[in-house]
């Protein structure tokens, strides 16, 4: 039971962060990919992800 | 999953050797305390998951199932400790044997070994729950709220949703941090930029009704707004930006030194101040600051566990759920520290801002001392920034900002000596060189200009990007808990109405209305539940321990239920129904018979009235149980009816230990003679210190006996019922019999010779004495095999009605026409 529940909380958290705007889509990617790893979640690889440079930052960069 | 056929235990914790046989039924290990009852439970446990729970987890530092699962005198030999299970699989039909030994406890031989029955035992070792002991169930009820969260999710193995949502929190914090640190830089460029510009604000009018002059000046086109993100300096002649030298600017930086350095004690004195006030409360209370120690020190432990070694200790746990179990423990004791730990990285975080803040004013000037500055001057504030950067990386941590107490007392900034003197000597110096052309103050004022810029660009692009990242780990932290908690809430509202209605049926009486309510919050779980009609309220506000305990098996029935569902086929309850009291055993009863038809309980219970009430019931049958008594380290427990005590008793004999076997009957007889004067009401002469022996309780068992087969031939006459008249007048005879051989060896109970004397007899004696008493005992049982009970009146109080045994094949009645 507890994968399962485990499974669907993670395809309505991806789903709910898309539609939200956010994170963009590969952001959200990126998090399910960190998430399937099945390794032990750490902090710091979550921020990694959403400390790198999304689209709208590469026009800051010009 | 699995039903239990028969349980064999070898040398494992209190037990020498013992086999049981539930038979994929209910089953009750009865006994009063220290009978060795939870031994069967170790076993079980052990047999299934290698594991013993009492030598794992809290409090139970320096044991292990290796060193001390074997029995006592078999410690050195843990190959000799080893329990078997006959498995049955209800929905296959599967059968098959497990064996584990100590030696060998991680892995198990399995007879035959199929690998449908492997899986499933691999499920069932994955469900520590299933065993579940008294002082556990009340870990669901008076529990705070984050605890109890993480207690039914461990339980519905959904722990990993508090962890994650744990993990995602400390992203955004760190994420904050970086934010507000990216935030700090930005404001320190903004405002070395609009020191330079000499501006008050950095608006792209101010910029560049700062910036044009001077392009005019030097006879370059001026900038409109639009071309603010082309270089402020373009056509002024490339050169090192770090040899430009700007007198204004120069002097504008160093008076913005001067003036904060003016009032360096003034400068986060309040938070260094609370700082103090949080640091001296400590010192009143020395635990608090232990706690707060053990706090940061096990929070750190906790992000680091990968696996079963304490990354603390080093210890070797049995699984990482029990180490972090254990760590989480030690961290909820610590709520008052952990106010007191907020407060202080609050603090320190100003701190922290303002001592970086310095250092950004700092540099600049730094360069200027070392063209222009006295002598050491410049490398008095190198040493100042590297000095205030390690403050500044010091207040991180409660512990690093206890170290550095004293310097927040005194005044933390710790400025070079004379540094109010080399400032105004720098700025005379500066002020003192010749005027620069205009076309070089240009110039300079220009290649700076666009220096800082940039700066600034880079510093403020940094903080859009930590404040979206920071915005996302706050929305990834929040969507997670709104998803999350929308799954556990459901979840929660599915328990919250079967908890509720087991509790009612318990409860009907008094709390047929009772309701529930668990509600998730902030990763906490909050229980509340009716008290009668005056409304909603934590489990312990009002409700008698008694009730509490009730709900906590309620709880743990109904989490089990949404757990497993069908698979909750099997389930250990130590001691727990001790939590049941007396009015609703009944209901508790009916309980577990309706609701779990097809789940095997193995249930451990001191209370032999309780555990007469579960046959009564219907709850167990009449070979449901196996009574404990009279544990000893060298023979372990004695099981009551077995005919084993018999075996045993005669290895001994045989063996000529004549000893053990006399220790081995007088316990044993003792017990069966105190068990039957209470079933069958026998008469005693009161003893303030209850300490009844055999002579008084075999006179009063034999004399109570005789008194009830009399009533037995009074009320058959009365009723005219030949056949009656007969069974009653076999028995009696069978009874003169026995008393004929045991009063040949009266003189046994005779208090004037000490059992002790039994020692000292031959082989041949002994058995003569063994046999006299068990000749006695058997006219006080069942004959019938499967069943074996002893005789006991109903009802138990007033006037005897009949004579029975448990499975009613001797029902004897009592009652005169």
């Amino acid at each position: 039971m507890a994968k399962r529940v485990l499974d669907d909380i993670l395809d309505e958290f991806c789903e709910k962060l898309t539609e939200q705007k956010v994170v963009d889509s590969t952001t959200v990617r990126e998090l399910r990919e960190l998430f399937a790893t099945g390794n032990k979640l750490k902090a710091d690889d979550f921020v990694e992800i959403l400390s790198r440079p999304r689209e709208e930052d590469a026009h800051d960069s010009d | 999953m699995i039903q239990i056929e028969t349980v064999s235990i070898r040398e494992l914790r209190g037990i020498r050797e013992l086999t049981i046989e539930p038979r994929r039924e209910n089953f009750i290990v009865s006994g009063p305390n220290g009978s060795g009852k939870s031994g069967v439970v170790d076993a079980i446990q052990f047999a299934l998951t290698g594991e013993i729970s009492r030598l794992s987890g809290k409090g139970t530092g320096g044991l292990s199932v290796l060193r001390h699962g074997p029995h006592v005198d078999r410690r050195d030999d843990p190959a000799a400790a080893e329990v078997s299970l006959g498995l049955h699989l209800p929905d296959s039909g599967k059968k098959a044997v497990l064996t584990r030994n100590v030696k060998t406890a991680k892995t198990f031989h399995l007879e035959p070994d199929d690998q449908d029955v492997r899986a499933r035992i691999e499920e069932v070792a994955a469900h520590p729950e299933l065993s579940l002991s008294r002082r556990e169930i009340i870990k669901f009820i008076l529990v705070e709220a984050g605890q109890r969260s993480k207690e039914i999710q461990a339980l519905l193995k959904l722990e990993e949703i508090g962890a994650t949502r744990g993990v995602l929190k400390t992203t955004a914090n760190k994420l904050s941090r970086n934010h507000a640190e990216a935030q700090r830089a930005a404001s320190s460029a903004e405002d070395a930029l609009r020191r330079h510009l000499d501006a008050a604000d950095l608006t792209r009018e101010a910029i560049l009704a700062a910036v044009n002059p001077r392009r005019r000046r030097l006879g370059l086109p001026e900038l409109e707004p639009a071309d603010l993100f082309a270089a402020l300096d373009s056509g002024v002649s490339a050169g090192s930006s770090a040899d430009v030298f700007n007198r204004d600017s120069a002097l504008r930086d160093v008076e913005a030194l001067e003036s904060t350095s003016l009032d360096l004690s003034g400068l986060g004195a309040e938070e260094a101040a609370r700082i103090g006030q949080d640091l001296g409360s400590l010192d009143h209370d020395r635990a608090l600051f232990a706690a707060i120690r053990r706090r940061s020190f096990v929070e750190r432990g906790l992000e680091l566990v990968e696996g079963e070694r304490c990354p603390l200790c080093d210890m070797e746990w049995d699984d990482e759920e029990h180490l972090k179990a254990h760590l989480r423990a030690k961290l909820a004791k610590a709520e008052e520290a952990e106010s007191i730990q907020e407060r202080l990285l609050r603090n320190g975080a100003v701190l922290e801002d303002h001592a970086q803040r310095l250092v950004d004013l700092i540099r600049p000037i730094q360069v200027l001392a070392k063209r222009d500055g006295s002598a050491g001057f410049s490398d008095g504030l190198a040493a100042w920034i590297r000095d205030l950067a390690e403050f500044a990386a010091q207040l991180s941590d409660v512990e690093s900002i206890a170290s550095i107490r004293e310097r927040l007392q005194k005044g933390w900034a710790s400025p070079p000596a004379n540094l109010q003197e080399d400032l105004a000597a720098l700025r005379r110096t500066i002020q003192a060189k010749p005027d620069q052309s205009a076309t070089v103050a240009a110039q300079t004022f220009l290649t700076l200009a666009q220096d800082r810029l940039v700066a600034c660009e880079t510093a403020r692009r940094a903080q859009r990007r930590a404040l979206a990242a920071a915005e996302a780990g706050r929305a990834v932290y929040n969507t997670y808990c709104e998803v999350g908690d929308g799954y556990l809430g459901a979840l929660y509202k599915e328990v919250e109405d079967t908890f509720g209605s087991y509790y009612r049926e318990l409860n009907k009486e008094d709390e047929g209305e009772f309701r529930a309510k668990l509600e998730p919050d902030e990763g906490g779980l909050d229980l509340e539940v009716a008290f009668y009609d005056k409304g909603m309220f934590p489990p312990g506000a009002y409700h008698s321990e008694g009730h509490q305990d009730g709900m906590g098996v309620c709880l743990y029935l109904s989490l089990m239920r949404r757990l497993l569902g069908a698979k909750f086929t099997f389930a250990v309850l130590d001691d727990v129904v001790m939590s049941v009291d007396q009015g609703h055993r009944k209901k508790f009863c009916r309980l577990l018979r309706t609701h779990f038809p097809d789940t095997q309980f193995i249930i451990t219970t001191h209370d032999r009235v309780w555990a007469k009430q579960m046959h009564t019931e219907g709850l167990v049958g009449s070979k449901g149980e196996v009574a404990f008594h009279s544990w000893s380290v060298q023979a372990g427990p004695i099981v009551e009816q077995a005919k084993e005590v018999w075996e045993q008793i005669e290895v001994e004999i045989g063996r000529e230990d004549i000893s053990g076997a006399a220790g081995r009957l007088r316990r044993h007889v003792e017990y069966v003679a105190s068990e039957l004067a209470d079933s069958l009401g026998a008469s005693l002469r009161y003893r303030g210190d209850l300490a009844y022996d055999l002579g008084d309780l075999f006179s009063a068992v034999v004399g109570r006996h005789g008194e009830l087969l009399g009533l037995a031939s009074v009320a058959a006459e009365s009723w005219k019922d030949a056949a009656a008249q007969e069974r009653v007048a076999t028995v009696k005879k069978a009874r003169s019999e026995s008393l004929a051989t045991h009063r040949g060896e009266s003189w046994i109970v005779n208090k004037a010779i000490h059992w002790n004397e039994w020692a000292t007899f031959t082989a041949e004696e002994f058995r003569a004495v063994v046999a006299a008493f068990r000749a006695v005992l058997d006219q006080l049982r069942c004959v019938n095999p499967q069943c074996g009970s002893w005789f006991y009146v109903t009802p138990r109080a007033g006037d005897p009605d009949s004579l029975r045994c448990r499975c009613s094949a001797v029902s004897i009645n009592l009652r005169r026409r």
